[in-house]
């Protein structure tokens, strides 16, 4: 039997898993039966719940589980891979994502990011597959991810009371209800309170250990583990690593709805702001506290699963804290995997369904097929993700991440060069798909000391340019829409002009 | 200045503040000492991250043509088309 703290923790949070379904079925009522209003819930999601959102979404199992793992087993260089993310997330993030937002709003019905790369691109065919199929597939490992985070947070919490595979199944379904219910409203209004739960757990178990903590905890450390006073790691690994990430979030899938979804135009900004502030302090400055601490600690864990550091810590602190900390934690996770399977529903539903097997089923149909889809979707994530992938930051980095750094240089070239074209796109995706491929399966030396996702990136974008030069010159109007036109649009005027459309505000 | 001018100076900060984080990569190779009882690689990079934080927040406000960013902390109380159904309407 668990303890009575255990109890009560796991009360706290069936309570939370019950809200979240409360706040899903809630905004069912004011979903609209259309595949656009169920993804990216037309445009009208105002900036806070944007802001909430997109912290939401990027912070997950990885941050609140891997973030503490990382620094506890790499020391400083662990905070670097995932707290230099800042020297290229907030730039990129506001100027690509001022594009994304800018031109969603000139009257387009853009629900994945393929349709926004297929309207620039010359209605390529050859892109909506690319794309859809980098966004499910290297999605699929990022979900996985999250369905293992919340096993483990649970298995570990309640001392092996709930066993990993009762916690995902358990977790899985009830995720899987409220994104099918919910939609993308379901799972923004989800976010902004996971969003909290996320922040308020760091700080409370940041808080905590610091607190307990001797006053020279440091070189306590520093005469045991020398990783905590300088870098283990190549520079270049470290650097490619870090302005990879940061360059990849806008074209992180889930992230690019957001701008479609956003209905303000200080939402760009929020987003930016929200992902590297949460960097800074989620990612650098808490695992510093609490990573670092726990190789005194927990010096055990060096053999075993670093990620569960701030689990041990949870389970050394005063019982009352456990439920809300035991919501935190599953918060973090189901925060990013319902924003993700949500977000491989709408590649399913638009890119395959509607658009590349030209189904001519109504909206309203398709829209519930949505539901089907995206449900169906959750369930395969789940078991899947019942397999052991390993160290949890490890996969992330490795398989998903890279995936999605190949979508940026057909981005940038969408909106600030002219001559790119649908030539030029494809056979770089192709030729970045190629090498990550490569890289992730055979395990091979990359040169230079590179991070796995820095030659995918750089092979895209020469062939794209390469490939670009040497074909045809892309339609005059499309580049005219989205290289000239876009760069004179009036902010106010398109939230002005978008404003009118008869779909539900939530603002 | 006008936007593209802001781009291009804003480009050229995230230059520069890359060089200064490639700096930092190559100087903690080897072991910093302690300040106020932190090490000092680990004070550099939360001095340095927050910097940049501030940093590109300002360029980002100005670049976007300064949004109001009071939307991202209240809920807006205008622009919502009358008649339509919202979360406080249900």
């Amino acid at each position: 039997m668990p303890s009575l703290w255990v109890s009560i923790g796991l009360g706290v949070t069936a309570v939370y898993l019950l809200a979240m379904l409360y706040i899903s079925i809630y905004s069912s009522r004011i979903t609209v039966p259309t595949v656009s209003d169920y993804f990216v819930a037309s445009g009208s999601l105002s900036s806070i719940v944007i802001f909430l959102t997109t912290v939401a979404s990027a912070f997950s199992a990885f941050t609140f589980l891997g973030g503490g793992g990382i620094a506890y087993s790499l020391g400083i260089a662990g905070l670097v891979i995932v707290g230099g993310i800042v020297v290229t997330d907030m730039p990129i993030v506001i100027m690509l994502g001022g594009k994304i937002w800018k031109v969603s709003k000139t009257g387009k019905d853009y629900v994945t990011p393929s349709d926004l790369l297929c309207d620039r691109f010359d209605d390529s065919t050859g892109i909506r597959v690319i794309v859809a199929f980098i966004a499910v597939v290297f999605t699929f490992f990022y979900v996985t991810i999250q369905f293992t985070g919340m096993g483990l947070v649970l298995t570990v919490l309640t001392d092996g009371f709930i066993s990993r595979t009762e916690a995902i199944v358990v977790i899985g379904l009830l995720l899987a209800a409220y994104i099918a219910i919910g939609g993308m409203r379901g799972v923004a209004y989800t976010d902004a309170l996971q969003a909290v739960l996320l922040w308020l757990g760091m700080i409370i178990v940041a808080g905590w250990v610091l607190t307990n903590a001797p006053t020279n905890m440091y070189q306590q450390i520093a005469s045991e583990a020398e990783r905590i006073t300088k870098l283990t790691m190549d520079p270049i690994y470290l650097y490619t690593a870090a302005a990879g990430f940061g360059l990849a979030i806008p074209t992180f899938p889930h992230i690019w709805q957001r701008y479609y979804s956003s209905s303000r135009h200080s939402a760009v900004w929020g987003m930016g702001f929200g992902d590297s502030f949460s960097a800074v302090v989620l990612l650098t400055l808490f695992p510093a506290i609490i990573g670092f601490a726990g190789i005194l600690t927990f010096p055990e864990l060096s053999g075993g699963n670093p990620d569960t550091v701030i689990l041990e810590y949870i389970l050394a602190m005063p019982g009352p804290a456990l439920g809300v900390l035991m919501a935190a934690a599953l918060a973090a996770a189901m925060s990013t995997a319902d924003t993700m399977i949500l977000m491989m529903g709408s590649f399913v539903s638009r890119d395959i369904f509607q658009v590349l097997l030209e189904s001519d089923v109504s909206e309203e149909r398709l829209s519930t097929y949505s539901k089907v889809f995206s449900g169906l979707l959750a369930l395969g994530a789940l078991l899947v993700s019942l397999l052991d992938l390993g160290l949890l930051v490890t996969v992330a980095i490795d398989l998903a991440i890279p995936g999605y750094l190949l979508l940026v240089p057909p981005a940038i070239a969408a909106f600030w060069w002219p001559r790119a074209n649908k030539h030029g796109v494809v056979a770089g995706l192709l030729a970045g798909l190629a090498v990550v491929t490569y890289y992730t399966y055979t395990g091979a030396a990359i040169p230079l000391n590179m991070w796995i996702g820095a030659p995918g990136f750089l092979v895209t974008t020469v062939v794209m340019v390469l490939v670009s030069l040497v074909t045809p010159e892309p339609p005059e109007d499309r580049v005219q829409e989205f290289v000239y036109d876009l760069r004179d649009r009036d902010p106010e005027q398109l939230e002005r002009a978008t404003s009118g459309t008869s779909v539900p505000a939530d603002d | 200045m006008n936007k593209r001018s802001l781009g291009r100076l804003w480009v050229l900060i995230v230059l520069a503040i890359n060089v200064v984080f490639l700096a930092y990569l190559y100087t903690y190779q080897t072991a910093g000492g302690f300040v106020f009882g932190i090490p000092e690689a680990l004070l550099s990079l939360s001095v340095f991250v927050s910097g940049v934080v501030t940093i590109n927040s300002v360029m980002g406000w100005l670049y976007l043509g300064k949004p109001d960013l009071r939307e991202l902390f209240v809920p807006r109380s205008s622009g919502k088309p009358s008649g339509q159904p919202s979360m406080e309407d249900d």
